[in-house]
């Protein structure tokens, strides 16, 4: 079974303090530190966990990661490779890119290679969170999607290179068996940080070189984006509030409970 | 061991206090146990330290003078705290059925004094209320640990607590200006606000750093100085090597600068924060300036052309360090997040802070990484910073995280922590620096007090046997418990 398993180095939104739109059009994310999406992570340690449990049989499981970005992935790759995925690569863009850019992106590299049974990424990332690129990559592709997946595991009674998967929907939980190929998100899974390989693992398994190549080395035309950036606003989070700061504790506490509380708990 | 029984001692401190300030649920004496030098054990919900009969909140000094005189009488261990922000064992109820002495209710902030320039505090003030109502005035005591969100006054005079501007305002030590200290026989201890006095010892001294060893602080009165955060400056350089980095720090110094933030991060500890600008195994060298807008001014004007000696030094934007400084700090959501993290993945960040003078301290750190790396196993990280700097030499900031592998919470703390911190100790003892910079001893370096202090530990030793005599203020901080 072979797995393409997609991240993205993200800033740190925590980090974020007021927008600054830099001159295309863009926000300027460039001061904030640079960390793992945190879908992605999870969807990263996830297939490793798949890998420690075995259960393939006599089908390994390969592992290839990739992202779409700067040199600054690098450190990031030879993470992965340290902790043991088998081809880390780069496709080289040092600009952020759309989600429908980075779709065109993955599946002509998939083409290219035209060997992965199923395709892994993040349900969403936080400085654009349009939550549309694995979807635009399976059409693409022409393969189906699974969204908000909790837990992928090897099909113990389905067919050869089948993966049982457990993902979330508006209804409910719902349990598949999923044949090859297809495009998996990764939602809440409950693997939310990835492990950390010791410095010996980064001597040795790290020290294994990356592949990086350019878009249009798989045919992508980076300059023409077939969706343009006009407009952004920040949503404003700011809520209503009330202060009760007057007279003691009790006071405030019983004004609290006839003036706001009360009458909800005896709706109830 | 106390003379009287649990029960005994807790109904002693309810005959004191009054039942609502005496604490007994499980949950919070087992909690009370320790701090965040056994982080892990906190994270897998491990405790293994003597549970200790009660958790106490008090509210002004006569009360702490009658539950001292209590705990004296009846040879009772006591562990003063206020924001239980310490790491390194000072914390830990090291003797069975000691008393928690928790001075975080006395929180009231009883003068500003702008005109003399100086604020007093009582002891469970937190650091980030008291700055933040400065600010608001024009006004800062200086003093900004990583620690502000959580820490209290009486905490950061007890640990010879430091903040992030320490080469401008230097040390709390430097920032106290008088005190009020209770001590195990009841005595109530006021040291006046005066500018400066030469009349015998420095007896501030006898109070800050104690560490609960010695007294219980409960109300400080601190030196204010003008905010002026309009006149800010950060300048930074990309850097080969920490030989180098040193050498910067140690000339801008040397020239007699002062700026707030003097930083050095090697490659290892600069990743985290700076990766995504810095060149691949580039170190990072950060100062700040501040104060009157020409002393800032003519401060940057400064490093700046002590940095064009050495031209391998690449100028950093300082929009990449104003992003940073914003978010130095720790709070309870980071340390909550932290926890989550540990508990997931077994992977654990620690640090231990040292100091030396220039000549020595690139040894110690080089020497300190080479043999953890050697001789420590499931090391994912080790490296550090510079944070603090002197005319004399700077401290060493060792920062390092581990994979918890085949251990039982409670052995991590032997098998991974306690020998990272030996290695640092040693080598650090090696070469001349003190082990502790501004984390104090507490419980976990508490074994080398002798070599750190040599001599003068005769010194230190007859203080805690003078106001301690029967030994119950703090057991196995600053000085070990005899096995």
């Amino acid at each position: 079974m072979k797995v393409l398993i997609c991240f993205k180095v993200v800033p740190d939104m925590d980090m974020m303090g007021d927008w600054n739109v830099g001159a295309a059009g863009t926000i300027d994310f460039s001061p904030l530190r640079k960390l793992w999406n945190c879908f992605d992570e999870g969807s990263l340690e996830l297939f490793l966990k798949l890998r420690d449990a075995g259960e393939n049989g006599d089908d390994p499981l390969r592992l290839d990661v990739l992202t779409v970005g700067g040199a600054y992935c690098d450190t990031y790759l030879k993470t992965l490779a340290a902790l043991g995925f088998d081809s880390m690569i780069r496709i080289a863009r040092d600009d952020s890119c759309s989600p429908e850019l980075t779709a065109r992106i993955v599946a002509a590299f998939v083409r290219y290679r035209s060997s992965y049974d199923f395709i892994v990424m993040g349900a969403q990332s936080p400085e654009r969170n349009s939550g549309v690129t694995p979807f635009l990559t399976a059409e693409y592709l022409g393969w189906m999607c699974i969204s908000h997946c909790l837990s992928i595991a090897v099909s113990a009674s389905g067919p050869r290179g089948a993966v049982t998967v457990h993902s979330h929907s508006d209804a409910g939980e719902l349990v598949q068996t999923i044949r090859p190929p297809c495009v998996f998100t990764v939602g809440n899974s409950a693997d939310a940080y990835l492990r950390t390989p010791t410095l010996k693992e980064r001597l040795t398994r790290g020290a294994k070189s990356l592949e990086v190549y350019t878009p249009e080395r798989f045919g992508i035309d980076t300059v023409q984006e077939n969706v343009e950036m006009h407009d952004m606003k920040a949503v404003n989070h700011t809520r209503q509030g009330i202060l009760i700061d007057e007279g003691t504790v009790a006071d405030r506490v019983a004004r609290f409970y006839t003036g706001y509380l009360m009458e909800r708990l005896e709706k109830r | 061991m106390a003379d009287i029984a649990r029960k005994e001692i807790v109904n002693g401190l309810r005959g004191i206090l009054g039942a609502n300030a005496v604490v007994t649920e499980e949950y919070a004496l087992k909690e009370s146990s320790r701090d965040r030098y056994r982080k892990y054990e906190q994270v897998m919900g491990v405790y293994t330290q003597p549970i200790p009969a009660a958790v106490v909140y008090v509210t002004n000094s006569a009360e702490v003078s009658k539950v001292l005189t209590f705990a004296t009488s009846n040879h009772i261990n006591v562990v003063p705290r206020t924001g239980q922000s310490a790491i390194e064992g000072g914390l830990e109820t090291a003797l069975p059925d000691s008393i928690v002495i928790d001075g975080s209710s006395m929180n009231k902030v009883l003068k500003i004094d702008p005109y003399n320039m100086q604020v007093t505090c009582q002891c469970g003030v937190p650091l980030q209320k008291i700055e933040d109502t400065l600010r608001e005035q024009g006004l800062t005591t200086g003093h900004s640990p990583q620690s502000k969100p959580l820490a209290q006054i009486g905490g950061l005079v007890a640990t010879r607590s430091i903040g992030q501007f320490s080469t401008l305002y230097g040390g709390i030590e430097d920032m106290i200006v008088g005190m009020e200290a209770v001590f195990p026989n009841g005595a109530v201890c006021r040291i006046k606000n005066i500018p400066r006095r030469a009349a015998g010892p420095d007896i501030r001294h006898i109070v800050c750093g104690n560490e609960g060893a010695i007294c219980f602080i409960t109300e400080v009165t601190l030196k204010l100085f003008k905010y002026r955060p309009e006149h800010t400056i950060f300048i930074g350089y990309a850097i080969d090597d920490m030989k180098e980095g040193f050498e910067c720090l140690r000339e801008v110094m040397v020239e007699g600068y002062k700026p707030s933030i003097a930083r050095l991060y090697d490659e290892q500890d600069a990743r985290g924060s700076f990766g995504h600008f810095l060149p691949e195994g580039a170190c990072i060298l950060i100062w700040m300036t501040e104060g009157p807008a020409g002393v800032a001014q003519a401060t940057d004007a400064g490093i700046k052309a002590i940095m064009t000696k050495h031209p391998r030094a690449k100028p950093v934007d300082s929009k990449y360090l104003t992003a940073w400084y914003q978010h130095l700090n720790w709070g309870p959501e980071q340390i909550a997040k932290e926890r989550a993290e540990i508990f997931a993945t077994k992977n654990i960040g620690i640090t231990t802070e040292v100091s030396g003078c220039w000549d020595c301290i690139y040894d110690i750190y080089k020497t300190s990484c080479e043999r953890i790396v050697q001789e420590i196993p499931d090391i994912t990280m080790i490296g550090g910073h510079s944070s603090h700097s002197y005319i004399n030499g700077t401290n060493m900031y060792f920062v390092y995280y581990y994979n918890v592998v085949d251990c039982a919470p409670q052995e991590e703390i032997n098998k991974y922590h306690n020998p990272i911190n030996q290695i640092i100790c040693e080598q650090t003892l090696k070469y001349g620096g003190s082990i502790v910079h501004h984390h104090g001893l507490g419980k976990a370096r508490a074994r080398y007090v002798q070599e750190e202090y040599g001599s003068s530990f005769y010194m230190l030793e007859t203080l805690k046997k003078a106001f301690d005599p029967e030994s119950i203020m703090n057991m196995g901080t600053l000085i070990p418990l005899k096995q």
